[in-house]
């Protein structure tokens, strides 16, 4: 999967600029919420309760102050990408014990072939040495991409 | 929606997620977004929980469409079961009525889920 390719599936109606919620159950309740209010799911509980499951074995914050809550559910059509960001950070009970401040949540529908290679993707350029404190500092879905864009 | 139907398609995301953290290929990408996965047995628990409100005589046919095809609830996209492709009546295009009931595919049997 190619940089552009991983752009493509972000777009601006699914980016919160600055979440409401504070706590970890909160954070994926609002943006479970979020995917229903732009039509991407349809009923909130059956995704919020599958990345509450999922968080039960293991947390998905990957350190560094991102977290990728991600799971596979029937409730979606295609793959859908939710970017959310919190500046002053909530406790996703990550290995690093470092607040999360950005939230990616992925959401596939069992039969999608490129969700794994997606997250693999998105992990690689998140982790990016050069780019990581840029991505922390990301305010708009504008600055996000044009950070993302300039990864290579 | 069916509160029933819910249940089902929760249940079979669950069963799909556990197959999931089996999966090798997974297992490799969790590693490598530096994520560890451990206690499958939680998510049987919650999959328990939520047989408990589905009455047995759909419960059985949930899991006798399971072992037949490996997936018991198909979603409904542009009108057509996503599993056998069958086109369903046209009277259940509007979502919220559809889901409104449990139903199931003429052709395959399984439950219908209107995406």
């Amino acid at each position: 999967m190619k940089q552009r390719d991983l752009l493509s599936f972000f777009h601006e109606d699914l980016f919160i600029s600055e979440l409401k919620a504070s706590s970890k159950d909160g954070v994926l309740k609002e943006m479970a919420s979020w995917l229903e209010l732009k039509e991407k799911v349809y009923r909130t509980p059956i995704v919020y309760d599958l990345l509450k499951n999922r968080e039960k074995l293991g947390s998905t914050g990957i350190g560094g102050g991102i977290a990728i809550p991600h799971c596979r559910s029937m409730a979606v059509e295609k793959m859908t990408v939710l970017f959310a960001v919190k500046s002053k950070g909530v406790d996703f009970k990550s290995a690093d014990k470092k607040l999360v401040k950005l939230f990616f949540m992925v959401v596939a529908p069992p039969q999608d072939v490129q969700y794994l290679v997606f997250l693999g993707k998105l992990v690689e350029v998140l982790t990016n040495k050069k780019f990581k404190n840029m991505f922390l500092k990301v305010k708009s879905f504008e600055e996000f991409k044009n950070v993302i864009s300039g990864v290579k | 929606m069916n509160e029933i139907l819910q249940k089902l398609v929760m249940i079979q995301d669950l069963d799909c997620m556990i197959d999931e953290i089996k999966n090798k290929d997974v297992k490799k990408v969790q590693k490598k977004m530096g994520l560890e996965i451990k206690g499958d047995e939680k998510l049987e628990e919650a999959k328990k929980v939520l047989e408990q409100g589905i009455p047995p005589k759909v419960l059985s046919r949930y899991h006798k469409l399971m072992e037949r095809y490996g997936r018991a609830v198909a979603p409904v996209v542009g009108n057509s079961c996503m599993c056998c492709f069958v086109t369903v009546p046209k009277r259940l295009t509007v979502r919220e009525f559809a889901n409104r009931e449990l139903r199931n595919c003429e052709r395959c049997g399984r439950f219908l889920y209107w995406v």
